[in-house]
């Protein structure tokens, strides 16, 4: 068949009315009858995928609940509530309960460590004793009180002119 | 990725490849754009059954969807989508029953054979009746070459790929088709004397 055939019939005058009215009828057929839901469409094929539709939260819903979230609280009195609505401003307040806000756990100290201690403390005062040998002559001139010293001798009596130690005068 | 990623800027093609990752978005705008389309198509095939026509849609769709990885990257949606709405109106006739087919040729003889009165045969009412009529008459084949040529305003290759056949025969359907159409209603058409 030759394209011209076609061609020539396509531009006839009855031809393109029956193309002109054909279009009009396939439009309105289409407008007038508006296809299933998507929604239902997505529940069929669930059921033959057997699968339970996912909820899918779109970015746009999570935006318009941020702004009517924030709409909400611009316009909740906080802060502009007068003062005398305040409820037991002036009231008094009975305290019921004692609360405990500290307890303290006893902690086990540790003896090792002070026990050690104490003992390295106890040899350096033995190493110092040996160090200091004094012979008890020596010892006895170093008891010997101070004039000047208003402070008592080391044999526990006091420095005053009764009980000057002669015996230690005759001695000598 | 992209969070607020608009799909209607995307092609069909697009869109197809992004519901072959199973992005139900994208499948919806593809619903969106082309459930009316093939609706419409589907009434026209079926004989103007509407509830019949409104699960085709739904069943077409479905096959999409389970379809979706067989999808060829680079061939048009519209002429893949149309194709198994093709394929699925041609199932449709198999079951149909021959007698019942034969019923309505005898009804179309004696439509076509009685003579309107005068007043209506300009009535646009009238001519739009009739021309539902007779494009349920014509063979399948004829009536999607002219559907998808002169309502869906796609291209003779476009056709030729939908229908499986080379675009040599989608003329000679086209040719056939006008030419039968142009007969049934020449004493509806005031334009031919």
């Amino acid at each position: 068949m030759k394209e011209d055939d076609l061609n020539r019939l396509e531009h006839s005058d009855d031809v393109k009315r029956i193309v002109d009215t054909s279009k009009v009828l396939y439009d309105k057929d289409k407008s007038a009858n508006t296809p299933r839901s998507f929604d239902s469409l997505m529940k069929e094929i669930n059921r033959l995928e057997g699968t339970p539709r996912k909820v899918a939260i779109s970015p746009w819903w999570l935006v318009a609940a941020c702004l009517i979230g924030v709409l909400i609280g611009w316009n909740f009195p906080f802060e502009d509530a007068p003062k005398n609505e305040k409820l037991a401003l002036n009231d008094t307040v009975y305290i019921t309960e004692k609360h405990t806000d500290t307890i303290y756990q006893q902690v086990q100290v540790e003896r090792k460590a002070f026990q050690r201690k104490e003992r390295r403390e106890a040899v350096s005062a033995r190493q110092m004793e040996a160090q200091t040998i004094i012979p008890p002559v020596v010892r006895n001139e170093m008891s010997l009180p101070d004039l000047k010293s208003i402070r008592p001798a080391t044999s526990g009596r006091s420095l005053a002119q009764e009980n000057f130690p002669i015996h230690l005068l005759v001695s000598l | 990725m992209r969070i607020f990623h608009s799909y209607r800027q995307d092609t069909d093609e697009e869109l197809m490849r992004r519901v072959s990752r199973s992005d139900t978005t994208a499948f919806e705008e593809i619903y969106t754009r082309y459930a009316k389309r093939m609706q419409g198509f589907f009434i026209r095939m079926l004989g103007y059954d509407i509830a019949k026509a409104e699960d085709f849609t739904q069943e077409l769709f479905l096959k999409v969807y389970e379809s979706r990885s067989a999808y060829e990257e680079g061939r048009t949606f519209s002429s893949w989508a149309f194709s198994m709405a093709y394929n699925l109106c041609k199932n449709e006739y198999r079951h149909r029953e021959v007698v019942e087919t034969h019923e309505l040729e005898l009804n179309y003889d004696s439509d076509s054979t009685e003579e309107p009165a005068f007043e209506k045969i300009y009535d646009q009412a009238v001519f739009e009746n009739q021309l539902s009529i007779s494009l349920t008459k014509l063979p399948a084949d004829q009536l999607a070459a002219f559907t998808l040529r002169y309502n869906e305003e796609l291209s003779v290759s476009e056709i030729a790929r939908i229908l499986d056949c080379p675009e040599g025969t989608v003329k000679s359907r086209l040719h056939y088709a006008l030419r039968s159409l142009s007969q049934s209603l020449s004493m509806y058409n005031p334009i031919k004397p």
